[in-house]
């Protein structure tokens, strides 16, 4: 690891032949790593001196730690997040339909999950202060073709969980939440994980549970559960009977044994979440132009996510200030940058207008964070936003 | 794990008598890392703190896995379904893929996920293997691929499926889920076809509890296989319909790497337990082994029974076997037509597949079986052949 060298000069930063601040990089993938004791002592549930153990013990463990810390009836794990949702949203959609509505400020592959249901994306707008899906967002595209909602969490905070299941109850319309950006928040008191008729995880290593891969699917309905089991074992049933187009989507059990031990460090990781984001707090207060989101703490929040909003106090442009940034080893990245309505796709969807999301989606940066970046890091981060405010002229002036 | 000769028919454990083996006989291969080897990894890992999103550990396994099978790529993923769902994704192909009648679901289901419609194809009776001769007469203009499936460490003839192919103007691809180490001519699979997929997941004989990949000679798919994975480990970006999260974890690939180094000695002792069962059987009347080729990976033993000349049907056998702590198992059922006849996919006039199935059972092999085990297996076998009266249902307390 190199040492860090604060800027003096213009002529220091990298992008006008300066070395890099941070070699290795600063990213924002979380990589939080729990004791390796408790993880090999979770392995053992699978795997001792004798081999390979009773298939399927450290997975059955899994889920029911999961469906006890999201307080719902059942949890079934499966391969990844990816997976989670194409199941789910195949077996709640209503099938004589054809639209998921979802939001397009989101995850960059989340219209491919739809497409390989076999339903069309129908995009929707996000709510300008929660940037999520919203109950007027939906309202205003539901129509006879809807056959499910996909309600997703935003990356700080949460939607607003309860007046999406007031809407898909008037409705009829089944409601799924993509909720792998808020495991741990609550809504009014009440467990992300328990809301809708199932909401989908994923424990990919970026997450705030780490499982190297992973994802998981809650819900307190148990022919949903016992239908999503068989369907990520081929869709066959205990007698080998197919029951449903299924798939291989099963969790390998190292990575649920990698899952348990984290969410026995979930709290501690929370609390050096906070310590980070406090950072942040206090290290962005006297630049202008980067705007933290916070987080609401009237519920709880896992303080992961850091995610500023570049206004027009800020010097540069963001894709400059990104580019800027990136080259001094810090691996900031805009923040659902282009909007999926945006893109083009080579499979059926709905098209629309949505002027908010195209503008917030120009707005915002998501932030070093995670596992990986400790205080000294952030304070020569804070340092470099300082440098670079209070000598914006000259660098516009030198870089081309 | 030797246990007390069955001296009559009371000894039986179905009878009240105790059972031979103390402990369950695992069925499935149990090959798998030492514990030692598998802390090691771990805390490698660990240390590096890199998990996912094609680690050293995936690409080290994707350059020894290139070696091994003699192929220009191969792109690691989750596990072996998702990599053919991936191939047909990639192809992005419209109409008909002959498949094999007798084989896993998953291999049907993979081409129903990317709208192909299956043509189901009779196998050869002795093999279940798909054959050139029985693909041919299905060939249509419809028709867009083939789809091969080397079943149970055995290796289809090859060279005859890729001439069929060429002729024909259609895409080959190899389902190799169990096939991984099997050899043709002193080569290794994996180099056949347009491409070929292989199974890491339990019961393989590389089991990195779940994994898989796809191996291929051809630049242009094997991009689009990268691409459609993940942006990770995509290499040269190319336009891709839909991606599919196909990943393998840094966890997976080292599970994979550790069995890889330990393949060759793997093989060796299935190799034994085969020849094994080989000897033993020949005289049971009423049973065939599926006959595994010399350079089998012999993961699986494969056997047929004939229900009037052994004079128990398949499913009694099996009761008298797992009383016994013996893990016997039906292999292949065919999963129920309804579904599949709704999707318009129906099985061959004439099959024997349906009969076949509940004729078929796997016999115990791997890591926690010997050679002392299989003979006493096969010894017990032969008994309730011979005094198989005795078992007929009636006469169980």
């Amino acid at each position: 690891m190199h040492p860090v060298v604060p800027k003096r000069t213009i002529e220091d930063l990298s992008i006008l032949g300066g070395g890099r601040l941070f070699d290795p990089p600063i990213s924002t993938s979380n990589l939080v790593k729990p004791d390796i004791e408790r993880f090999l002592e979770y392995s053992r549930l699978f795997i001792n001196q004798d081999g390979y153990q009773s298939e399927g013990a450290v997975i059955r463990l899994m889920e029911e730690r999961f469906a006890a810390f999201h307080q719902v009836s059942h949890c079934v794990a499966v391969s990844n997040g990816f997976w989670a949702l194409v199941l789910t949203i195949k077996s709640l959609a209503l099938p004589d339909k054809s639209e998921v509505i979802m939001p397009s400020l989101t995850y960059r592959r989340l219209a491919d999950v739809v497409a390989w249901t076999g339903f069309k994306p129908h995009f929707c707008e996000v709510d300008e202060r929660t940037l999520a899906i919203s109950p007027q967002a939906i309202e205003a595209a539901i129509n006879d073709n809807t056959a499910l909602i996909l309600g997703v969490h935003p990356i700080v905070n949460v939607c607003d969980a309860q007046g999406l299941v007031a809407i898909a109850e008037k409705s009829g319309i089944p409601l799924l939440f993509d909720a792998v950006e808020s495991v741990y928040e609550t809504v009014a008191g009440k467990k992300v994980g328990s809301f809708g008729h199932a909401e989908c995880f994923s424990m990919h290593a970026s997450k705030l549970i780490n499982g190297f891969e992973g994802g998981y699917i809650t819900t307190d309905d148990a022919s949903l559960a016992e239908r999503l089991r068989m369907m990520r074992d081929c869709g066959l049933d205990a007698e080998g009977k197919l029951r449903f187009l299924g798939i291989n989507a099963k969790l390998s059990e190292v990575h649920a044994a990698m899952a348990l031990a984290n969410l026995d460090d979930l709290e501690a990781q929370v609390l050096r979440n906070r310590h980070r984001y406090h950072l942040y707090k206090t290290g962005l207060a006297d630049i202008p132009g980067l705007k933290l989101l916070t987080f609401d703490e009237t519920e709880q929040t896992s303080f992961k996510t850091i995610v500023v909003e570049v206004t027009a106090a800020w010097p540069l442009s963001r894709a400059r200030t990104i580019d800027l940034l990136n080259r001094e080893g810090v691996l900031c990245r805009a923040y659902y940058a282009p909007a999926l309505h945006a893109k083009p796709m080579r499979y059926p969807f709905v098209s629309a207008q949505l002027p908010l999301t195209d503008q917030l989606s120009q707005q915002f940066m998501l932030m070093p964070c995670g596992h990986l970046v400790d205080d000294d890091q952030l304070a020569h981060l804070f340092n470099l936003l300082r440098f670079i405010y209070a000598h914006a002229d000259l660098i516009k002036g030198a870089w081309q | 794990m030797s246990g007390t000769p069955k001296n009559s028919v009371q000894d039986f454990a179905i009878f009240g008598g105790s059972p031979y083996f103390d402990k369950q006989i695992l069925q499935h291969n149990q090959f798998s890392p030492s514990w030692a080897a598998y802390e090691v990894a771990m805390r490698d890992i660990f240390a590096r703190q890199y998990y996912t999103n094609h680690g050293p550990l995936v690409r080290q396994l994707e350059s020894d896995l290139q070696q091994f099978c003699q192929v220009k790529y191969a792109v690691c993923v989750t596990n072996g379904m998702i990599g053919l769902v991936m191939i047909a994704e990639a192809l992005q192909l419209k109409g008909k893929v002959i498949v094999p009648a007798f084989t896993h679901i998953a291999t049907i289901e993979a081409m129903l996920w990317v709208g192909l419609t299956p043509v189901l194809c009779d196998v050869d009776p002795a093999s279940k293997l798909l054959t050139a001769a029985l693909v041919e007469p299905l060939i249509t203009e419809e028709v867009v691929a083939i789809l091969a499936v080397n079943l149970w460490g055995q290796v289809c003839d090859i060279t005859a499926l890729e001439h069929l192919a060429k002729h024909y103007g259609k895409i080959l691809v190899m389902d190799s889920a169990q096939a991984f180490g099997c050899q043709i001519n002193g080569q290794p699979i994996g180099g056949h076809g347009l491409a070929e997929v292989f199974s890491f997941s339990y019961p393989s004989i590389l089991n990195a509890t779940q994994g898989g990949c796809i191996t291929t000679n051809d630049d242009a798919l094997a991009a689009k296989l990268r691409n459609i994975r993940s942006s990770y480990g995509a290499g040269t970006p190319v336009e891709v319909v839909k991606t599919s999260n196909g990943r393998m974890s840094e966890a997976q690939a080292a599970l994979t790497l550790m069995g890889l180094s330990e393949l060759n000695q793997r093989i060796q002792h299935l190799s034994c337990l085969y020849r094994a069962y080989q000897s033993h059987l020949s005289d049971v009347p009423g049973l065939r082994l599926i006959a595994l080729p010399d350079q089998s990976n012999y993961q699986a033993i494969i056997c047929e029974i004939d229900t009037y000349q052994f004079g128990l049907d398949r499913d009694r056998l099996l009761h008298i076997l797992q009383a016994e702590h013996i893990e016997v198992c039906k292999s292949y059922q065919w999963p129920c037509s309804d579904n599949l006849a709704q999707q318009g996919i129906f099985l061959p006039a004439d099959t024997t597949v349906l009969e076949d199935c509940s004729r078929i059972f796997t016999l115990p092999t791997g890591k926690n079986i010997n050679e002392k085990d299989v003979r006493s297996i096969c010894q017990m076998i032969a008994q309730i052949q011979v005094m198989h009266m005795s078992f007929d249902c009636n006469a169980e307390h």
